[in-house]
């Protein structure tokens, strides 16, 4: 029957095409002659090799064109810096042997490594750090980074020179982060737009492919200054539900898994074959007020509502207990972090009274706008217990960056931070200075002029016991004034195969994969 | 003398839903000759099709159930044959046509197809050129010009459409021809050229045929004997002259007769037969009729008659 | 013939006219800023201005919508707002993991489905009939996401037998695509139920019986084909629905499809790739469906001499 045969040329052509796509989809990579090893995922890994499951697709490999925290997380894997973040969260010296400051502070000579190589198998030299550091200057991309510095000058072929435009306390934290990772001058410049799909950097791991959507497979880079690493193959593997990245951890599908999902916790906790690390990060989630137009430029109200809030609830309530209360606006392990800091504490009838105050004796309506339901909900309770009633509108997130966030279109809002670095300057100067009001970046419009002169000077002080106590003050006066309610850090975690050693939770989310082996 | 080709003997035919047993065919007793046309006469719901579909054994599953009774085909017992059995008659010796042509061809397959798988059913070893032969023949056998039996049913008009479904029937030269009311769907100058074809190829094929109808016309057109039919049996059976011309009839017949309109005579208005057929979930006992007969005596009411016999004329009344 | 086929992919143009000028107002008329998306929170309003600029936001909707059109007609779909890639390579690139995901959800609905519901309907009220009445309703019922998530803890986890996520085998393709028939079969069951009920009671049925054909021949040769056409419409509307990306099941199990890309661009208000993505899938459709409509004709030919006279 003509039916039967046109199904069975169909069937043919089915079967063909999936043992074709079956293969993922490899975009072209012309520049990498080498054989593209395929390393296919096999659910009993070779001991060399990790996979590594990531819930979003980095936006870009170009260093110096990241933006957020998971990009900056597989960049780590590529690219060095010349100052490098070791296990133990301290800065060591990277590709740069050793730095020198000015007295101003204000300029500083790096001494450069003679013996590290890209992934091409050119030597690192000056004209590199040069142009990589100047490209991050210049990118949009990286202002937070970069905001301090002015250029990068070469001094001589083995030093090079940084100048900035202030003296800026957290400047070697910045310099360690991977926006500033040493790219190919040559690479770069052959092809701008390409480098991105196709990166050469000086990292422990060199790129193989990228099948978009699917993962991003990387081998260990055998001239790498610091000696080859243990892990020959590493495949990061993008598995945006969260339930089936568990699943697969358990299954030894990947063994590797960042940022679990909440309720995958306990049974990953449990599970005999799986090890799960945690630590304090380095966001945190607040309620904001707008401080100039609208409800809550009125100061008895906000400080009503900071008694209103009791941060050990609020973590059970909306996250299971896997919180960390936070009383001061930065994080704990941010430095400037002022140590046993209170905010105001829980008190019902304190905060009655303070809204009794304000003007309202009977309570109000608030529109509460947020991207985070659950904890604005137990929020929502707290509030209504002291006469406050509040109307969820939970947003997308492209809506409320709009409104809420760059606008400044709200009266109160439920929002977060992250620091990109651990220092309190990245998560508070743009945040709380009466320079930068709106715009996306004091979102709280408030201009104080203690703080403002708090904010400076803590800034660009070289030293670090001032810088720590104008912090001290910073919390003080963010506190005092209600200007916005620090309410709880979230904690970081990742779970790996218990054979796997060297995995660590980070505070924003770096892994290292050069630091892990197979036992 | 003709030769006996069919004999039902006392057939009880049931329709058994979840609700009511419909009682069809009640204690039917019939013989077919060869080579003869039976006109089966009944108003709607007498058990025309009923007594056809129970031949050729195409009941409606399961709710359609030969009760009692034995129909028997030359030496085949129909009554008792299995199903591979009546596979093999169906379409080969006993073939039936139905009511609308409309809707009797399949719309998806030419009529070519349609002719031929009959004759690939029931000759296996019969070759495709021989097949596509005889298909022609047949075609022109019934009128239809062969050059289009590539073509679909919607390309025909129902006449064609009923000589295709002729065709079909008889096809494979079957023995007894079961026509169920042929020519009630078309109009009545394609109904005389059909009929004059089936007399045509009757006399061709020497097949016998029950001509299943409620026009009495084209009963003394076609017919060479009558039955009558009424609530599930057949009250009144013989030759074209015995039930149109003799003095004696059941009182049904004589109901029928007077209620068609007659175009010589002016009538202020029909006569119809007063009363309805009976419910055949609930038939009254004795005679079925006695409620509407204008000749009902006590006995009617209460004892079933018999069939009377009279030559070749029968009445089932207790008049005679 | 040809005329008609002409005429249909004629009309695919409006098609991709309208489609694309309702995709563009939405995603520029609706919150969200995809340069501000692109840099992060972090970046400060002039460098988000000034990547607004480039990449040519502010210019008024109408203009832009032109300057998009523009291109497409050149087959420049453009670049992806978020990793700078050729939008059209991404997509096409991602587009054979759905076909062959939505290729094989729909065969094996098909070959479980039909013949189920054929069985279901010659075996009316049967226990053959209610069982699989009954599995049908089960099966609309239950969510995909959780019906795949529960053959990967079966298959996966407890048994070990298949992969759970990713696209690089055959055998990767396994759950996804019986997940996906699962959704698409009780439909089909139902239907095809249905409808070979309809057509068993139809007169021809009774003349194919006339002439001695057996029940097998009386099904298939007659009834099937004649069913089919109502069978046919649902298949090919299950069929689109799923080229449209079968979102839920590609993230369950982590494949890169048109789905995903989809949610992902549309979350970050990537015009360009949501707009190719659309495209792509509207297209696909259509052909879909004119490949849907040019077998109805090949089934039945009074359909065949409709098309033939228009």
């Amino acid at each position: 029957m003509k039916l039967k045969s046109i199904f069975c040329y169909l069937l043919i052509f089915a079967l063909v095409l999936t043992g074709c796509s079956g293969g993922g989809n490899n975009t072209s990579n012309t520049e990498l002659k080498e054989e593209t090893g395929n390393n296919e995922v096999q659910s009993d890994p070779v001991k060399d090799s990790v996979v590594f499951s990531i819930n979003a697709e980095p936006s870009t490999l170009d260093p110096q064109k990241g933006n957020d925290l998971l990009t900056f997380m597989v960049h780590c894997q590529i690219f060095d810096t010349l100052i490098r973040e070791s296990s133990d969260g301290t800065l060591v010296p990277g590709i740069a042997e050793e730095w020198k400051f000015s007295d101003d502070g204000k300029e500083i000579v790096f001494k450069l490594r003679n013996d590290v190589k890209f992934h091409n198998g050119d030597q690192m030299t000056a004209d590199d750090v040069v142009f990589s550091f100047n490209r991050a200057i210049n990118s949009t991309f990286t202002k937070r980074i970069t905001g301090s510095m002015d250029r990068m000058e070469k001094v001589d072929d083995s030093n090079v020179k940084l100048i900035l435009k202030y003296s800026y306390g957290p400047v070697l934290d910045c310099i360690a982060t991977s926006n500033l990772g040493i790219v190919s001058q040559k690479a770069v410049e052959a092809d701008e737009e390409g480098f991105a799909r196709n990166p050469v950097g000086t990292g422990a791991f060199k790129f193989v492919e990228w099948s978009n959507g699917e993962k991003i497979v990387f081998e260990s880079f055998d001239d790498y200054y610091r000696g080859e690493a243990n892990i020959k193959n590493l495949t990061f593997k993008i598995i945006s539900d969260k339930t089936s990245a568990a699943v697969a951890l358990e299954n030894g599908e990947v063994d590797v898994l960042l940022s679990p999902a909440e309720a995958d916790r306990n049974n990953l906790i449990d599970n005999e074959n799986i090890k799960y690390y945690e630590t304090e990060s380095n966001s945190f989630y607040f309620i904001s007020f707008n401080n100039e137009e609208g409800l809550f430029s009125n100061k008895l109200l906000r400080e009503a509502i900071s008694y209103a809030i009791d941060r050990e609830s609020l973590i059970i309530g909306a996250l299971e207990g896997n919180g960390a209360a936070l009383e001061s606006a930065i994080p704990t392990n941010c430095f400037g972090a002022p140590q046993n800091f209170k905010g105001n504490q829980y008190d019902v009838e304190k905060a009655k009274a303070l809204l009794a105050e304000a003007g309202y004796p009977n309570g109000l309506t608030v529109k509460l706008p947020t991207l985070y339901l659950d904890p604005t909900e137990v929020l929502q309770d707290q509030l209504r217990q002291i006469g406050i009633t509040a109307e969820i509108e939970q947003m997308e997130r492209g809506a409320w960056l709009q409104d809420v966030y760059t606008d400044n279109k709200y009266e109160i809002t439920v929002g977060s931070y992250s620091a990109l670095v651990p220092d309190a300057d990245q998560i508070t100067y743009n945040r709380y200075h009466g320079d930068f009001v709106g715009g996306g970046n004091n979102m709280v419009r408030c201009n104080i002029p203690e703080l403002n002169e708090a904010l400076d000077l803590a800034r660009t002080s070289q030293d670090p016991e001032v810088r720590k106590a104008e912090y001290t003050k910073v919390s003080e006066i963010i506190r005092d004034e209600s200007v916005l309610i620090p309410l709880y850090s979230s904690i970081n975690g990742i779970a790996a195969n218990k054979d796997l050693k060297g995995v660590q939770a980070h505070p924003v989310q770096r892994a290292y994969v050069y630091d892990y082996s197979w036992q | 003398m003709s030769e006996k080709l069919l004999e039902i003997e006392n057939l009880y035919v049931e329709y058994e839903t979840d609700e009511e047993i419909v009682k069809a065919v009640n204690g039917l007793n019939l013989i077919i000759n060869k080579g003869e046309t039976l006109g089966l006469v009944g108003e709607t719901g007498a058990g025309k099709s009923t007594t056809a579909l129970s031949i050729m054994k195409l009941l409606p599953e399961k709710v359609g159930i030969i009760k009692d009774g034995s129909i028997i085909l030359g030496d085949i017992n129909i009554t008792k044959a299995s199903d591979a059995d009546m596979r093999l008659l169906r379409g080969n010796s006993i073939s039936m046509i139905f009511q609308d042509p409309m809707t009797s061809l399949n719309p998806i397959l030419t009529i070519g197809e349609q002719i031929s798988e009959v004759l690939e059913l029931h000759n296996k070893e019969m070759k495709k050129e021989d097949i596509s032969k005889r298909v022609d023949e047949i075609l022109e056998l019934v009128g239809l010009p062969k050059e289009r039996k590539a073509e679909y049913p919607h390309q025909f008009s129902g006449g064609m459409k009923q000589r295709v479904v002729i065709a079909i029937a008889l096809a494979c030269e079957p023995k007894l021809l079961l026509a169920d009311e042929p020519t009630t769907a078309l109009d009545v100058t394609i109904q005389a050229q059909v009929l004059e074809m089936m007399a045509d190829l009757k006399e061709k094929l020497n097949t016998s045929m029950i001509l299943i109808t409620h026009d009495l016309g084209v009963v003394a057109q076609t017919c060479d004997r009558v039955a009558i039919m009424y609530a599930g049996e057949i009250i009144e059976l013989g030759t074209d002259k015995d039930v149109f011309e003799s003095e004696n009839h059941h009182p049904y017949t004589t109901g029928l007769f007077g209620s068609i309109p007659d175009l010589t005579k002016a009538t202020k208005r029909l006569n119809p037969i007063d009363g309805l057929m009976p419910d055949p979930t609930d038939l009254p006992i004795g005679c079925a009729f006695h409620a509407r007969c204008p000749k009902c005596m006590d006995i009617c009411k209460k004892n079933k008659p018999k069939e009377i016999k009279k030559g070749s004329h029968m009445i089932k009344c207790h008049l005679y | 013939m040809l005329k008609f086929i002409f005429k249909r992919l004629m009309m695919i143009i409006p098609v991709i006219l309208g489609i694309s000028f309702i995709i563009f107002s939405i995603m520029a008329l609706t919150p969200g800023d995809p340069a501000r998306l692109m840099l992060g929170e972090n970046a400060t309003q002039e460098d988000v201005e000034k990547l607004r600029e480039e990449m040519g936001l502010n210019d008024n909707f109408v203009v832009r919508y032109f300057n998009y059109m523009k291109d497409v007609i050149r087959g420049d779909f453009g670049i992806s707002y978020r990793n700078r890639i050729p939008v059209f390579d991404e997509v096409f690139a991602r587009f054979p993991n759905t076909l062959v995901l939505a290729f094989w959800g729909i065969s094996l609905s098909v070959m479980i489905g039909v013949p189920i519901g054929i069985i279901s309907a010659v075996k009316q009220y049967s226990i053959i009939d209610t069982v699989s009445l009954g599995v049908a309703l089960i099966l609309t019922s239950i969510p995909a996401f959780w019906l795949g998530l529960m053959l990967i803890l079966l298959f996966s986890l407890k048994l070990d037998l298949l992969p759970s996520t990713g696209v690089e085998t055959w055998k990767h393709f396994i759950l996804p695509s019986v997940t996906l028939a699962a959704g698409t079969m009780a439909t089909l069951i139902r239907m095809t139920r249905s409808t070979m009920l309809e057509v068993i009671r139809q007169d021809y049925i009774r003349t194919a019986r006339a002439k001695g054909a057996t029940e097998n021949r009386i099904i298939f040769k007659h009834a099937l084909r004649n069913a089919l056409l109502p069978v046919i419409t649902i298949i090919g509307i299950n069929f689109g629905f799923q080229l449209g990306g079968a979102m839920v099941i590609e993230t369950v199990f982590a494949m890169p499809g048109l789905g995903t890309l989809m949610i992902t661009s549309v979350r970050l208000k990537d015009t360009p790739m949501v707009m190719a993505s659309v495209l792509f899938v509207a297209i696909a459709v259509s052909l879909v469906n004119l490949l849907v409509d040019l077998l109805y004709s090949y089934i039945d030919p009074r359909i065949k001499s409709q098309y033939a006279k228009s």
